[in-house]
């Protein structure tokens, strides 16, 4: 794996390129401030009922201390049966996220079968695991296949939990006091639906790194109904309408009028034998 | 060229590499490169110890002797090679890793035609680059 002076190298093993690290750590020793990667101090929750799993995020992303996206999308697609919940840095969980159902993709071709939650979860776990922690992904899993409604969790480091009901991120523990009080078994999704809404206001409400709308997912045998901003408490009331001024707001000090010739007067305009599909589309 | 004659080699990479020093030298650069490239050649030898083990030991020696055919048909290198038939041998066609998503040439920085000729002398040993200063 030699540069050589050249400009391209051969294939890097993984896709991955340490060749500036040792300079950036020098770097960072001089006093160099890197850009913040925009994470999602978020709110994340997941919940089993009778049919399937109802799956729950808030929709704020913050780069340090200021928001940088008011409407992201924290629940992410792995298969038609299979949504992901991403806290963390919100590039790691959106690619990650991305690659794993790509993988699963693949595997879906092969096997000529619907993907499993477990097989998402595996490769998940081992995907994070191989690279230590440092893909800051924290993420809530939730899918039905033909074992039934499954829901996980899965830390950045590679541990993954098997839970009724569960929820990561910076208000994590606002929603999971709503859940702790509000769970029971066997739930319907009517109620299913409604508990996780005020987990994650709870979240909302009462986590500086969480905010705006409230995004569902629900996953049953049939299929997943991902309902985007179901909830919108934070509503932005002052949005300003331009009000369009009246003529002469603005004094007029000299007015010219031109007249554009018709092109009739210099083109002649020739009508084609033929086929007029077949004439030159220059759109 | 060997001898008293003095023997020029191109610049070392500065920027890339830092200042030379033995000790920085010798650690990574990053706690996870060594940690990458000890699993590469470990899940390796894992699953053909496993393969060894539950199908004979012919099995594994036979799927090296065809990773060796396809190895050998190669194009110089820096040009961009699919490696089609390795990947489907060993299974890599079916997936996908990071390196089917970054790196794709779109958005790499260094888009400047590979130097075929540096890179084959780099290959060969034959170079009159610096000594390289990453790990192997």
């Amino acid at each position: 794996m030699a540069s050589s002076g050249c400009l391209v190298s051969e294939q890097k093993p993984n896709g991955f390129d340490f060749d500036l690290c040792k300079r950036n750590a020098w770097l960072e020793k001089q006093g160099l401030q890197t850009l913040k990667p925009w994470s999602t101090g978020t709110t994340i929750c997941g919940v089993v009922y009778k049919d399937g799993v109802v799956l729950g995020a808030d929709t704020r992303s913050t780069a340090g201390e200021t928001v940088a996206d008011k409407n992201c999308e924290k629940i992410h697609y792995m298969a038609p049966n299979i949504y992901c919940c991403g806290a963390g840095t919100a590039a790691d969980t959106e690619n990650v996220t991305g690659m794993i159902s790509s993988q699963l993709e693949l595997h879906r071709f092969r096997t000529n079968r619907e993907s499993r939650v477990v097989t998402s979860l595996t490769l998940l776990k081992s995907h994070l695991f191989r690279y230590q922690g440092y893909i800051s992904a924290a993420l809530v899993l939730g899918g039905v296949d033909c074992k039934g409604p499954h829901l996980f969790t899965v830390f950045p480091h590679g541990s993954t939990d098997a839970l009724p009901f569960c929820t990561m991120g910076s208000g994590s523990l606002n929603a999971m006091a709503v859940y702790e009080s509000g769970y029971k078994e066997d739930m319907s999704k009517a109620e299913a639906m409604e508990l996780t809404k005020r987990a994650i206001r709870a979240g909302i409400f009462n986590d500086l790194g969480s905010g705006s709308n409230v995004d569902l997912c629900v996953i049953t045998s049939e299929g997943a109904e991902y309902l985007r901003n179901v909830d919108m408490p934070n509503p932005r009331t002052f949005t300003a309408v331009p009000k369009p001024f009246a003529r002469g707001t603005t004094p007029v000090l000299k007015s010219k009028e031109l007249r554009v010739p018709s092109l009739e007067s210099r083109v002649t305009i020739e009508s084609q034998e033929g086929d007029v599909a077949t004439a030159m589309d220059t759109t | 060229m060997e001898g008293s004659v003095p023997f020029f080699h191109e610049p070392v990479d500065t920027l890339r590499h830092g200042l030379p020093s033995a000790k920085a030298d010798a650690q990574a650069a990053h706690p996870l490169q060594k940690k990458m490239i000890s699993d590469n050649a470990r899940e390796r030898a894992d699953k053909l110890g496993m393969l060894g083990n539950l199908y004979g030991t012919a099995f594994p020696i036979k799927m090296q002797i065809e990773e060796q055919m396809m190895a050998s048909v190669q194009r110089l290198p820096g040009l961009p090679s699919s490696n089609l038939c390795a990947e489907a041998l060993s299974g890599k066609l079916d997936d996908f890793d990071f390196a089917d998503a970054l790196g794709q040439g779109k958005d790499e920085s260094e888009t400047a035609l590979p130097d075929v000729h540096a890179l084959l002398e780099a290959r060969l040993g034959v170079s009159k680059a610096a000594p390289t200063r990453e790990l192997p």
